[in-house]
């Protein structure tokens, strides 16, 4: 079955399709090539690189798609941290629940005394962060309350500030301390952020990747329906051929995704997670969007005194990372001009582009146009079936030549194999190393061909590459500070 | 209608698909399912005929590798009275049937469902709205009271057909 992934926090997404049939279609759809008649592999392969590119702006280019990363970020090195320290994780036992078991035995010294301490401190943090990840993903527990949840967001709050060296204190609260956490959506088992990112990216394809072709060919939309089964799917949408009620859904997409959540933001005054967190964003102004009559009104946050307006004007002000925050080890090394070059670092690079992002969608709202919900920009890396298409056009206001760009795509590349792993060893899965390393084999192939002035290691064997990348998800020799 | 307990299950894929294979149609007819150009209009059916009996359909997306986002069918969660399972289990694999029997057969699946509809239908529309906001105060923790719902819906008849309990913290879905 044709499918796609995106990762969060990643600059990757994969299309199991190949690409051949995507340039065939585009040049279809510019009347052009030989294609005269598009097949179903052709539309798998077009909707389905569309639904993951948006997924990929929606999740690195909103106030909450940063709190994301940030997340993600922590638990990448958490894990690895703890995978070093503990070995990793028998299949089906979560890491957290295996480092607990284990024991460190008796320290030898106040050096050790203070080691365990640390590693204790990490595994809790790891705990706190995996299971606030987990409420915002999908949709809190049932039976979690508003004060509880708001309590294990100030929690990670916490965590991150210290993590990225944030000075700011506002904190978490609730209006309504005892009500369920969780959202009710009709026809909807539970409701998270992946459910929004989920039907933002829908809407995507059928505003745009189907609206622009099926004039052309109008077997289309009945096919695309099929596919997707999407009138049941969402429901709750309404009618699907009413592009005016998609574009209001979008909007609302958007909206729930750019409240005031992430730790760098100073604000004189603590946030209800009723206005800062996605789900209850979305379920506070959803009735506003399905009414015909409001449709295009203006959405504000239904609880006053929170600046969701003034979201992205703040972080494109703020210091998303502070000195001692990501590449601290770097800076006390002597080595932090390096770790924080975007030219070479992959992690600053998506700290820059964030900053980019929130400055330029903060130009569009200011000169009052519609919020910017385009997909401009492409990920790093998209991998097909038969092709790694390596995409170097971002605007973050530096040059990034060839050696550069092998230098950030091969951090790139480690960045995503430790987070995939990481996520695995969390959940205890046994990680797919296989079928990982299959996946990124034609990225290697590409950096190894194209890109090998700037690798680490001079090297024509892409398996002695992607071996390098795995190895060092466990290994010190590639840690924070180090390649980055 | 009213007998039997409530009785759920789930699956990954679409509403027909997984209630033909729940009443053992040929596995090669599904497969030939899946390539009908219009079976969207029979998964709209077959949800309506599961509301008509009482019944109610969700969706999940899928999460069980919490960090990914799949471009796949989403989570299918189906909750029926007992007895009505088998009704619904039994259409649904006739109209994959029939769908499948000969290039206009999708019209002919359609129209069987509708009759269906007609036939073993015990909520009204207005009822099956009800219904639906209770589930949803239920699931959110809001209590429900005769005066939240429209007035033309006969709650002590929901009541009767062994849809919704009257109890201390207002009206709630028998489940």
């Amino acid at each position: 079955m044709s499918q796609g992934i995106y990762r969060t926090s990643s600059d990757i997404i994969e299309v199991s399709d190949r690409w051949e049939q995507l340039l065939e279609f585009r040049h279809w759809k510019n009347g052009r090539g030989l294609l005269t008649k598009p097949t179903d592999a052709h539309l798998r392969a077009y909707f389905t690189e569309a639904h993951e590119h948006m997924h990929r702006v929606d999740v690195m280019t909103t106030a909450f798609g940063l709190l994301l990363w940030r997340i993600d970020v922590t638990i990448t090195a958490d894990a690895r941290a703890l995978v070093r320290q503990f070995g990793p994780p028998p299949a089906g036992t979560p890491l957290v629940e295996h480092c607990r078991r284990a024991s460190l035995g008796a320290p030898v010294g106040l050096d050790q005394v203070r080691t365990h301490l640390m590693v204790h401190r990490t595994v809790d943090e790891l705990d706190r962060l995996v299971r606030f990840r987990a409420h915002l993903w999908s949709g809190a527990t049932p039976g979690l309350t508003r004060s509880e949840l708001a309590a294990e967001g100030n929690e990670v709050l916490d965590i991150l500030r210290n993590r990225f060296d944030l000075t700011t204190g506002w904190r978490f609260t609730t209006l309504a301390p005892e009500a369920p956490a969780s959202v009710s959506v009709p026809h909807r088992r539970s409701f998270g952020t992946v459910d929004i990112l989920e039907r933002s990216a829908t809407i995507w394809e059928r505003v745009w990747a189907l609206a622009s072709i099926e004039e052309r060919c109008p077997r289309t939309l009945q096919w695309w329906l099929d596919w997707r089964d999407a009138r049941n799917r969402y429901r709750d949408m309404g009618d699907l051929n009413d592009l005016v009620n998609l574009f209001a859904h979008k909007r609302l997409a958007l909206f729930a995704l750019s409240g005031p959540c992430d730790p760098a933001l100073s604000l004189d005054d603590d946030v209800p997670i009723e206005a800062a967190l996605p789900a209850m964003r979305w379920a506070s102004s959803r009735a506003a969007v399905v009414h015909p009559q409001h449709r295009l009104d203006p959405l504000e946050n239904p609880v006053a005194g929170a600046p969701d307006t003034e979201v992205y004007e703040m972080l494109a002000s703020a210091t998303l990372n502070g000195q001692y925050g990501l590449f601290g080890n770097a800076e006390r090394a002597g080595n932090g001009a390096r770790a924080t070059d975007p030219r070479y670092s992959y992690l600053a690079f998506v700290l820059r582009r964030f900053h980019d992002e929130f400055t330029q969608r903060t130009r569009v709202e200011a000169g009052g146009s519609s919020v910017r919900n385009v997909p401009r920009i492409n990920p790093l890396v998209s991998l097909f079936d038969d092709v790694c298409v390596v995409h170097l056009t971002e605007v973050i206001g530096v040059d990034i030549g060839r050696r550069e760009s092998g230098q950030l795509l091969f951090s790139l590349l480690m960045e995503y194999i430790h987070q995939e792993l990481a996520k695995q060893n969390v959940s205890g899965e046994t990680p797919d190393v296989a079928r990982l390393w299959r996946r990124l084999r034609p990225m290697a192939c590409r950096l190894v061909t194209d890109f090998h002035d700037g690798l680490p290691v001079r090297t024509e064997d892409p398996d002695e590459l992607l071996g390098l990348a795995f190895y060092s998800y466990a290994a010190s020799i590639y840690g924070p500070g180090s390649a980055r | 209608m009213s007998n039997g307990e409530w009785v759920e299950d789930e699956w990954e894929g679409t509403l027909a698909e997984g209630l033909a294979r729940r009443a053992d149609l040929d596995p090669s007819d599904i497969e030939l399912f899946k390539n009908v150009e219009g079976r969207s209009d029979l998964e709209v059916a077959i949800d309506e005929l599961v509301e008509a009996l009482g019944g109610a359909v969700e969706y999940n997306e899928p999460t069980a590798r919490g960090a990914e986002t799949h471009l796949i069918v989403s989570r299918v969660h189906l909750r029926l009275r007992e007895a009505a399972w088998k009704l619904v289990e039994q259409a649904a694999a006739l109209a994959v049937a029939l769908a499948v029997l000969n290039p206009g057969g999708l019209v002919n699946a359609l129209q069987l469902v509708r009759t269906v509809i007609d036939a073993a239908t015990i909520l009204s529309p207005a009822e099956r709205d009800a219904v639906r906001l209770i589930m949803e105060n239920q699931r959110s923790g809001h209590p429900t009271s005769r005066n939240d719902l429209d007035p033309g819906v006969d709650v002590d008849s929901l009541i009767a057909k062994g849809v919704v309990i009257d109890g201390e913290n207002g009206l709630s879905v028998s489940a």
